[in-house]
């Protein structure tokens, strides 16, 4: 699959590869970037469809957090 | 393993809550204790916010293991893989108590005893009762770990800057002078407090067979940096620096450490000097103290901080926002939003006022390279 990118945008990346040993080319560096787009997008799929079991802790203990930091004055 | 030489020294932990190294330097009841142990006094808190700094420095683990890297993290926190030292000590049978500002601040685990700060709680009156309870509990040869928060600090920032102004309030940011005044006269009670309690100490006859630690678990802003009227959104040195001063008959000599110490090592420094190994030690990312004192260890440490307001930007509160790494001279902060990394020469710019990122320094690529060794990155690289 090929995807045409703006050349303002290329020039911009080549600018940051050529100036940083980070990533070896352009293609790199979008790749790197995707990955992290990607990963960033599941990850708030995951935390929107999150099962009560799943869950760390409970909205009421959320709640109850809320409470506590309220009295410590971190919260109104 | 227990070192039978050593068990029996009691443990009378004092945290100084929001209390700057810079400013409690200068006043003479604190700088009269520096004179009978070790200070550290270039010690960095994972994090800058009590929350987050005590488990930390209770678990010697940063809170990206042990669960505690946001203000909601108590619920978090992950008791079954960590152990804190008041667990440590209890399975040693001392007796294990303490005071809480409130129920997520410190982690409970382990404690036999707990009092919880009310409204108009008298700290020097409370601190010492439990001080004598502690020596009734000593004369029948037992052991104790006692943990006392002195909080007035952070109750008249509350009070004073978090209830009057915003994080962006000109006023605020504009009377630095002002608010170096007002800090400075709540310090002021805090080294009144050091006092009455070293007094009741001495009264007591605990220095000979305790380890007593004054610390403190974060520093708090004056209005250097627009966007933090008080602490916990951002990981300037004036909120990361805190201190630890180790007094003891054993081991401790006076001396101040100037090279760079982590939170995370007080909990390990004390395994250590009881010979405690840790059923959890693997989990420990901070490392003892000692061999910074006998001159064994040349180099200051690598500090790692993390912190994310209660207001955000993404992905805070519930995920920290700024990550940075502390050296001896240098520090590189990365601020997941808005995408940017500051680079500070600490050496020639102490304040952190002009950002070298991006121009050139090895210690930038050499500082990222530790910062996501230490911590996910997981956005995009920093923009050109």
């Amino acid at each position: 699959m090929q995807i045409e990118i703006n050349e303002k945008i290329i020039d911009c990346l080549k600018k940051r590869v050529d100036s940083s040993d980070e990533f070896e080319s352009v293609e790199a560096y979008v790749n790197s970037i995707m990955e992290q787009v990607v990963e960033r997008l599941n990850n708030e799929f995951k935390e929107e469809n999150i099962t009560p079991e799943e869950q760390v802790y409970s909205k009421e203990d959320e709640e109850k957090i809320k409470e506590k930091l309220k009295d410590l004055g971190y919260l109104d | 393993m227990v070192d039978e030489s050593k068990k029996r020294f009691n443990v009378i932990a004092v945290v100084l809550d929001g209390v700057r190294f810079d400013r409690i330097k200068l006043l003479p009841n604190f700088r009269k204790l520096c004179n009978k142990g070790t200070l550290f006094s270039n010690m960095i808190t994972y994090a800058p916010y009590t929350i987050a700094s005590l488990h930390s420095i209770f678990t010697g683990a940063y809170g990206s293991e042990n669960g505690v890297d946001n203000y909601y993290g108590s619920l978090s926190y992950k008791q079954k893989e960590f152990k804190t030292i008041t667990e440590y000590l209890k399975e040693q049978d001392y007796f294990t108590f303490g005071d809480l500002i409130n129920e997520v601040v410190t982690p409970r685990q382990g404690f036999s005893k707990l009092v919880l700060q009310g409204e108009d709680y008298d700290f020097c009156g409370e601190h010492k009762k439990m001080l004598n309870e502690a020596k009734s509990v000593n004369k029948d040869n037992k052991s104790f770990f006692l943990f006392l928060h002195y909080s007035p600090v952070h109750n008249s920032l509350v009070k004073n800057v978090i209830k009057q102004f915003t994080d962006f309030d000109k006023k605020y940011f504009e009377n630095k002078e002002g608010n170096l005044k007002k800090y400075d006269s709540y310090i002021k009670k805090a080294d009144k407090y050091l006092e009455s309690i070293y007094n009741e100490i001495k009264k007591l006859n605990l220095f000979e067979n305790s380890l007593i630690v004054f610390f403190s678990d974060h520093g708090s802003s004056i209005g250097e940096k627009i966007g933090e009227r008080v602490y916990g959104s951002f990981c300037y040195d004036h909120t990361i620096k805190i201190f630890a001063l180790f007094i003891s008959p054993k081991g401790f000599p006076v001396k101040n450490v100037n090279k760079v110490t982590r939170g995370i090592d007080i909990m390990p420094t004390i395994l250590d000097i009881f010979g405690i190994d840790g059923e959890f030690s693997n989990k420990i990312n901070g490392k003892s103290l000692m061999p910074l004192i006998s001159d064994e260890e040349k180099e200051g440490r690598i500090a790692f901080s993390e912190t994310g307001g209660l207001f955000g930007p993404y992905p805070s509160p519930k995920k920290p926002n700024v990550k940075a790494i502390r050296t001896q001279n240098w520090k590189l902060i990365y601020n997941l939003t808005p995408n940017t990394k500051e680079l500070y020469n600490l050496v020639d710019d102490p304040f952190e006022i002009n950002n070298l990122a991006g121009k050139g320094f090895q210690e930038e690529k050499k500082l990222w390279g530790i910062l996501k060794s230490k911590s996910q990155i997981d956005l995009i690289p920093p923009r050109i």
